[in-house]
């Protein structure tokens, strides 16, 4: 099983660093960031129109909106870290995935919604002032929480993985291991109370280690507002400065639409990554043979994937506030 | 190799490299224009006329937070034009002007913005032209290397773009020719270069203390 999975990862990092070295990601990265120009270019175009006073431009500007999120989400970013890890690091379904994705780029939107909105129309600050807070509060707020988020993730599969370790099972007289198994009382439920007992009373190869229950924590609710909150509490910068030109130019309701359209877009894409990531954790199951969330593999990919999302946010926590 | 070391191998490189794709060109605003060349009367070349023309969202960037055109005529008013020059053209100590002229491959200097102006463009972008005059005249080709301009911003949040051969600005018969050589958009190993730029960037290697030229075209000047 430790070679299937070795095999996979070794294969997966073979290709991300593959994708780094050979040029290729550079050159996504330059296709889409001239995605991007040339709808962020159409969204200027439809907002000065709207300026001008012209009418018709409603269509056009969520069309572009939708787009410029969708390829604004191309780029490396720290919801699709978040999501990515805990698609690999949990048991979440795709389609929780899926809904925790538009949901958290939903509620991002709203975020710059609330501050550019907020600040300008209640508190009525300058308009640098929503940048301001963006780049020098949220933003390393955000990391700093999906820190937190990686952290608990590595903290909960150390903690799976620990009487794992401990008491290593005898792979040989797995085989030899006649008597039939009961499986059925392995339920998620019951299987806590029978962990130490069995492995310790037949000392054979089964591993029943964290219960699906266990590795399923992250599709909790609580789990799910601190993903959510972890990625909507920064603001796409773009959501906010197009929030502001709305606001300066009196098309406060254009605004919140060409917003909502830029969060649908993103979540589009981010959904995709959770997705896969879904896609990857589940083949990786698949190929060890541990389609029953019986193995070191889940403790492991939860480990990997709170590894990433710290390793990954930490280095944005750093950028932001150098 | 255990599945554990494996996993901390991945992410200790991942991590390692990190850091690098926030360097790597991540252009935020895009500028159309260049310089084109301004001879004196005895045929040097003795200033720069330099055109940044920003893209749409750039534009109303600056619109916005200088609450310009506040008629909506799409038409500079003085007051407007003031405020956009004191913004491009109060340039700080650290700002090389993002146009430099080479001669030989060194660095020739380049005076601060002179003559500037500004107007709003029918497509709603913002146009900043302005004078930098060279400090030492010098007429390329007889008797030394070609004059060369790059237009760059050495950090690359800003990506210009010279759309062809800069323009000469000289009394009649001057006897000079203007050529465009840019950086190949296709070429393979350019998004490899870019990758590079990061490294060198990380490294804050001295030996190229200006790599961000590697990616600018450009715009030469040759005299009889």
């Amino acid at each position: 099983m430790r070679l299937v999975l070795g095999v996979i990862v070794a294969v997966v990092a073979g290709l991300a660093l593959w994708l780094w070295f050979s040029g290729h990601y550079a050159q996504a990265m330059q296709w889409a960031i001239a995605q991007q120009r040339i709808f962020q270019n159409e969204l200027a175009g439809f907002v000065m129109a709207a300026r001008r006073g012209e009418s018709g431009v409603i269509l056009g500007l969520i069309a572009a909106s939708g787009f410029y999120g969708f390829a604004h989400a191309l780029g490396p970013g720290h919801g699709k870290f978040l999501l990515g890890g805990a698609g690999l690091g949990s048991h979440a379904t795709a389609r929780t995935m899926a809904g925790l994705a538009v949901a958290s780029s939903l509620a991002q939107g709203l975020t710059a919604v609330v501050l550019v909105y907020g600040g300008l129309g209640i508190l009525s600050v300058g308009t640098r002032w929503a940048e301001g807070v963006t780049n020098d509060v949220l933003t390393p707020l955000s990391y700093a929480v999906i820190a937190l988020i990686g952290a608990v993730l590595i903290w909960r599969g150390v903690k799976a993985m620990r009487p794992l370790l401990s008491a290593r099972p005898q792979l040989t007289s797995d085989h030899a291991h006649a008597k039939p198994h009961d499986h059925v009382q392995h339920t998620p439920h019951h299987h806590a109370h029978h962990d130490h007992v069995h492995s310790d009373a037949c000392g054979c190869g089964h591993r029943h280690g964290p219960t699906v229950e266990e590795v399923r924590n992250l599709t909790g609710w609580r789990d799910a507002l601190a993903l959510i909150a972890g990625i909507a509490v920064r603001p796409c910068t773009g959501a906010v400065i197009v929030l502001v030109f709305a606001w300066q130019f009196d098309l406060h309701l254009l605004g919140f639409v060409a917003v909502l359209a830029m969060a649908l877009g993103t979540g589009a894409f981010t959904a995709m990554v959770a997705l896969a990531s879904v896609l990857l954790r589940e083949a990786s199951f698949f190929a060890s043979g541990a389609g029953t969330g019986v193995s070191l593999l889940a403790p492991t990919l939860q480990l990997l994937a709170g590894g990433l999302i710290m390793i990954f946010s930490l280095g944005l926590l750093w950028a932001s506030l150098i | 190799m255990t599945v554990r070391r494996l996993a901390f191998t991945v992410c200790a490189i991942i991590g390692l490299f990190w850091p690098q794709s926030q360097v790597v060109s991540h252009p935020h605003v895009w500028v159309t224009g260049g310089a084109d060349f301004g001879l004196d009367d005895q045929g040097r070349l003795s200033r720069l006329h330099i055109t940044w023309v920003y893209d749409e969202f750039a534009s109303l960037y600056l619109i916005s937070y200088l609450d310009l055109d506040r008629d909506r005529d799409q038409i500079f008013s003085d007051e407007d034009k003031e405020r956009v020059l004191a913004d491009q053209t109060n340039w700080p100590a650290t700002f090389a002007g993002d146009s430099y002229l080479y001669v030989d491959g060194r660095k020739v200097a380049l005076g601060g913005p002179l003559k500037a102006d500004t107007r709003l463009l029918e497509t709603g972008q913002v146009e900043v032209t302005f004078i930098r005059e060279v400090e030492d005249p010098y007429r390329p080709g007889v008797d030394g290397p070609p004059a060369v301009v790059k237009v760059y911003d050495p950090v690359f949040y800003y990506s210009y773009e010279v759309a062809g051969p800069a323009a000469i600005v000289a009394p009649e018969g001057h006897g000079c020719t203007s050529e465009h050589r840019p950086v190949d958009p296709t070429d393979t190993t350019l998004a490899a270069l870019r990758v590079q730029l990061a490294a060198l960037g990380r490294d804050e290697n001295p030996d190229i203390p200006d790599v961000g030229a590697l990616f600018a075209d450009d715009l030469v000047l040759t005299c009889d």
